[in-house]
């Protein structure tokens, strides 16, 4: 392949599927394929491509192969990714986030459509909550994107996982084109959607994608009450309801060849049972918990080249989140434990982007952003002491990048100020760092693609709201949560003609340290919880990918992928802790997926499976602990059917066929065998 | 036959990725760290560890000093089902043991000796919510279990069956039988920061509430000396208000003492002596005191005489048999614990190692 001079500087995002690239040259069938435009990213290839030239780890789900994971909400998806440890509460409604690395949720940013998602009260994000009804591809970098040309705050987390909605695409003189579908499944499952592009004129176009989902959750469990041979009973999940509803709007506007923009609405409501640990004898316990929680963001991206060598984009942003949450068996004299959360986001970003030689190109992003919390209780005297928190943060990275034939590396260096404000108490101290990062990936032999790569980022996770001024268990004195990361690897990737297209293949190890830890520990009483900062974990890992695509015969395709992870993640804290050199909880130490699928005229068939090995869910790594390992096997049927210019799709979805309630977090039993059918439209 | 060529080379590297799936999970359980030890005075302990909330893993220990036997799991080996979850107190009456399990809101009667359960109680209140029970004494065939919900149930030791449930003040938290009449602290510990501050008194004749004393704030442990008089800890507000000890007559029933100077966590009573302590979770310190109930004055200001060290001291019991002094540690909660046995003059005779999670109280069985 030939860059052009301009194509030489940048490897970012780019995307056509593996399948659908070859059907291009099988079948002709262009409209399969898809091109990212993020302005620095001229370069059309196979995605897999993108992962094995990319100097730090970055894993690739586009649409369609998320359609073969058989996922309802990105979530379901991100599972799928090496060296990552999803912890899922189980059910549609229960929490989700994601660890990677071992390094904890906090120190995964999540970006939607470019700009960053944030919730300063727990520091995680809930990928539960996501969609993938709009959803065009998933993305994780680790360490940090080879794109310099991006906002300030996707340099400063350990890894970012990366949501990218579908943009406007027309074909020939449609101006109006959209998708509805409904699912409907095991548990009350029922969850239309609707999704349509308007060409509105030569420059603008309007996207508008809307859902709701609901359902009672109530999945039968067995629970076990000791080991296997003792007692088990048969029991119903309960309060496990949930309604979610999703409106988006965008208006997307490509001004000239060098300068576009894009303004994006998001609403989001959820109101839902929060079903608690499955506790022996007291099965409904807390089953009353309820959970209405809401966001609301406006986003705007503007890009422009000023010349052949300067490019500039601005991002903006407004967040605003409600968290209602509601227990009326609380056994105070009021009668319930009741909390209100209002959280505010003001954000705003600018970036450069200069080439300044043909090999070498330069960056610099400043982000600014004001984060408030408010609190109110049920009690006036915890709500008038709260401490309404203002956070104040300037993050501002330079960062170069080399780009040859055979060498690709990048460089930053980010800069954190924060300062922090409360009307009430003590504050969190201000923070003032500086966060470097390097990355490297060579490609020794011309003909061969093979690579080699290494990459290096230090950064940290400020402690959150909750951490410093939770009620009762706050603590103000918190320091950041340090990680180091080093990871070395190779990746290599061919084709033999026509029948295998694509072996591509990746392994990378990794170091990782992180210092600080911030832990939940018991101070005052036993209900009195607070947070420090104790311990040190070290993480030796490795995370193996491959990939490959055949012809059987002619319209017969098969793809296999899977993933392995093998983490040593050990608490290195003190020698006399009791858990010294003891893999840390909920960490398996391998875990994998695969995936098969089947491609053919008449229907296409998936079959996914997801596996880890056993985990501890305390500290000590004792038998007591354990928490066994599990695999969860999931298989599809699809069919699309045209007529004229629309696309019928019918989907069957076996879930769990193993039927086990397998655990990811203790006492949380994930649902057994369940059902999914969808039919769509596409006009 | 290129092709096929390939496929076998995919499966062959397929069953690679599977076999280290499947050999390379080198993570193995360790071992508990265990010890032995010899005591004459009794033959057996019970150790009961509240675990962590929301975990189902409270558990019951039995430690054996005829031949030195070590179960953790000891109820659940008994009886096939585990504990259930934050197991708050254990207490003996005749032949069987009484369990309050708060989380799981039931109260186990078992055997004595076999550990083999004899019932179990659910508390669920008409509505179906849990009444988290945490305490239990006795008194003329009656067990009395004060609960979470402001409650205090009586239960015919017999029959084993609930006879009667009464409302008391604010989030029971600790029970004491003194003089006739059954004590039982209102910690209002749920309703931060305007905790409760009473003592309820129960005529168990009638079962009903005859007065309410006031006392510190956010009453704890209560216990009685051979006198009948009734000393227990109020926590304060974990903030200016700080712990204090307190005496109450349960003649006149009214406080009659604070020992400002005694801010303790937790205490017990063998024989007129209190052995108390405090643990300070800022400093991450402790100290245990000997206290002389009739004549209410410290007779020691360290009761630990050598060097031991304690982290956390979460219960702490007296061998009826000998006067030996029992405390559990609990080390950072989220670790198994220790139990430590001195001897009256503050001397360590040994420790258990890693008994159970959060271990808060130890019982002395003495079989013929």
């Amino acid at each position: 392949m030939r860059f052009s001079l301009l194509q030489k500087y940048q490897l970012g995002i780019a995307l056509l599927f593996i399948v659908s690239a070859w059907n291009v040259s099988a079948t002709e069938k262009v409209d399969s394929t898809k091109v990212y435009s993020i302005r620095e990213v001229t370069v059309t290839e196979k995605y897999q491509n993108t992962e094995v030239r990319s100097a730090a780890p970055l894993q690739i789900l586009s649409s369609k192969e998320i359609k073969k994971l058989n996922a309802l909400q990105v979530s379901d998806a991100v599972k799928y990714f090496p060296g990552v440890t999803v912890k899922d509460y189980g059910g549609i409604g229960g929490l989700k986030t994601v660890s990677v690395r071992s390094l904890g949720a906090g120190h995964t940013a999540v970006s939607y459509d470019g700009i960053t998602l944030s919730d300063c009260q727990t520091g995680q994000i809930d990928i539960g909550r996501f969609s993938l009804e709009n959803v065009d591809m998933l993305s994780l970098n680790n360490g940090q994107s080879d794109n310099i040309f991006q906002p300030a705050r996707l340099f400063a987390s350990a890894s970012v996982l990366n949501i990218r909605t579908l943009t406007p695409q027309f074909k020939g003189k449609k101006t109006f084109h959209g998708s509805a579908s409904m699912k409907a499944g095991s548990f009350g499952l029922l969850n239309p959607s609707v999704y349509f592009q308007k060409k509105l004129s030569t420059k603008y176009s309007a996207v508008f994608s809307g859902e709701w989902l609901s359902a009672n959750g109530e999945y039968p469990y067995l629970l076990t009450y000791g080991d296997a041979g003792d007692s088990t009973s048969h029991e119903i999940r309960k309060n496990t309801d949930v309604n979610n509803f999703r409106l988006e709007g965008s208006v997307y506007a490509n001004f000239s060849e060098k300068q576009s923009a894009y303004l994006k609405a998001y609403f989001y409501n959820s109101d839902r049972g929060l079903p608690g640990a499955t506790i022996y004898y007291n099965t409904d316990n807390f089953s009353s918990q309820r959970m209405n929680d809401q966001t609301f963001f406006v986003q705007a991206h503007y890009q422009t080249d000023f010349s052949q060598f300067l490019s500039f984009q601005a991002n903006a942003k407004y967040n605003y989140g409600y968290l209602h949450y509601l227990d009326t068996t609380y056994l105070n004299s009021i009668g319930r434990e009741e909390s209100l959360f209002y959280q505010r986001e003001y954000y705003g970003s600018a970036s450069f982007l200069y080439r300044a030689f043909s090999n070498m190109s330069f960056s610099f992003s400043t982000d600014g952003f004001v984060n408030t919390l408010d609190a109110v209780y049920e009690s006036a005297s915890l709500t008038n002491e709260f401490a309404r928190p203002v956070r104040y943060s300037l993050l501002s990275v330079v960062a170069a990048k080399y780009v040859s034939e055979q060498l690709l590396g990048t460089a930053s260096l980010l800069s954190t100020i924060v300062s922090e404000q409360v009307e009430n108490g003590a504050s969190g101290a201000d923070h003032n760092r500086l966060s470097p990062y390097v990355s490297l990936i060579y490609k020794p032999f011309k003909k061969q693609d093979l690579r080699l790569r290494a990459f290096y980022k230090n950064i940290f996770r400020l402690p959150t709201f909750n951490d410093l001024y939770y009620a009762r268990i706050g603590n103000t004195d918190l320091k950041p949560e340090n990680t180091d990361q080093f990871n070395f690897g190779l990746t290599y990737e061919f084709s033999i003609g026509k029948r295998w297209p694509l072996f591509s293949f990746t392994a990378d190890g990794y170091r990782n340290h992180v210092k600080d830890k911030i832990v939940a520990m018991p101070t005052g009483n036993i209900f009195k919880w607070t947070m420090v900062n104790l311990g040190i974990v070290e993480v030796t890992g490795l995370d193996l990918t491959a990939e490959t695509t055949m012809a059987l015969i002619d319209n017969l395709n098969l793809i296999l992928g899977g993933t392995y992870t093998y983490q040593r993640a050990l608490d290195k804290t003190s020698e006399d802790s009791g858990t010294y050199g003891h893999q840390i909880p909920y960490t398996p130490r391998v875990s994998g997926s695969g995936k098969a699928a089947i491609e053919t005229p008449w229907v296409d068939i998936s079959y996914a499976l997801l596996w880890s090995g056993a985990r501890y869910a305390g500290f000590q790594n004792y038998a007591e602990n354990r928490l066994p390992g599990y695999s969860d096997h999931s298989i599809s049927a699809s069919k699309e059917l045209n007529w004229k210019d629309k696309t019928l799709n019918l989907k069957l979805e076996v879930l769990n066929l193993t039927d086990k309630n397998y655990a990811i977090v203790k006492w949380f039993p994930m649902p057994g065998r369940s059902f999914r059918a969808t039919v769509g439209m596409k006009f | 036959m290129k092709f096929f060529n390939y496929i076998f080379r995919i499966i062959l590297f397929g069953a690679a990725v599977l076999l280290l799936n499947v050999s390379c999970d080198d993570m193995e359980d360790k071992q508990h760290i265990q010890n032995s030890v010899t005591e004459s005075s009794v033959t057996k302990i019970y150790v009961l560890s509240e675990g962590l909330f929301q975990m189902n893993n409270s558990t019951l220990a039995v430690y054996n000093f005829e031949n030195q036997k070590m179960t953790t799991d000891f109820f659940t080996s008994a009886n096939n089902r585990g504990l259930g979850d934050t197991a708050n107190d254990i207490e003996q009456y005749g032949s069987k043991l009484y369990i309050v399990v708060n989380v799981s809101s039931d109260v186990e009667i078992i055997d004595a000796s076999t550990g083999k359960s004899l019932k179990q109680i659910s508390m669920f209140d008409d509505n179906g919510v849990a009444r988290q029970p945490r305490y239990v004494d006795f008194y003329k065939g009656n067990a009395y279990v004060c609960s979470f919900d402001g409650t205090l149930a009586r239960i015919d030791t017999t029959s084993m069956e609930i006879n009667g449930i009464i409302k008391l003040g604010r989030n029971p938290d600790g029970i004491c039988v003194a003089n006739g009449k059954v004590y039982v602290t209102n910690s209002g510990g749920l309703d931060y920061p305007g905790y409760d501050n009473t003592v309820s008194v129960v005529d168990p004749d009638s079962f009903t509430e005859i007065k309410k004393i006031t006392v510190g704030l956010n009453p704890y442990k209560i216990h009685a000396d051979s006198e009948g008089d009734v000393y227990l800890i109020s926590r304060g507000n974990y903030g200016d208000i700080p712990y204090k000890f307190q005496k109450i007559n349960s003649v006149t029933d009214t406080l009659e003492t604070s020992f400002d100077d005694i801010q303790a966590l937790n205490f017990t009573i063998h024989k007129d002596t209190a052995y108390i302590y405090n643990y300070d979770y800022t400093t991450q310190t402790s100290w245990i005191k000997v206290f002389d109930c009739l004549n209410d004055v410290v007779i020691s200001e360290n009761f630990i005489t050598d060097d031991t060290k304690l982290t956390t001291p979460y219960g702490i019991d007296v061998n009826p048999v000998n006067g030996d002094v029992y405390l559990t540690d609990a080390k950072s909660y989220t670790i198994l614990g220790d139990v430590l046995c001195f001897s009256n003059k503050g001397e360590l005779k040994f420790r258990l190692s890693e008994v159970g999670l959060n271990p808060n109280k130890v019982l002395f069985i003495k079989s013929d």
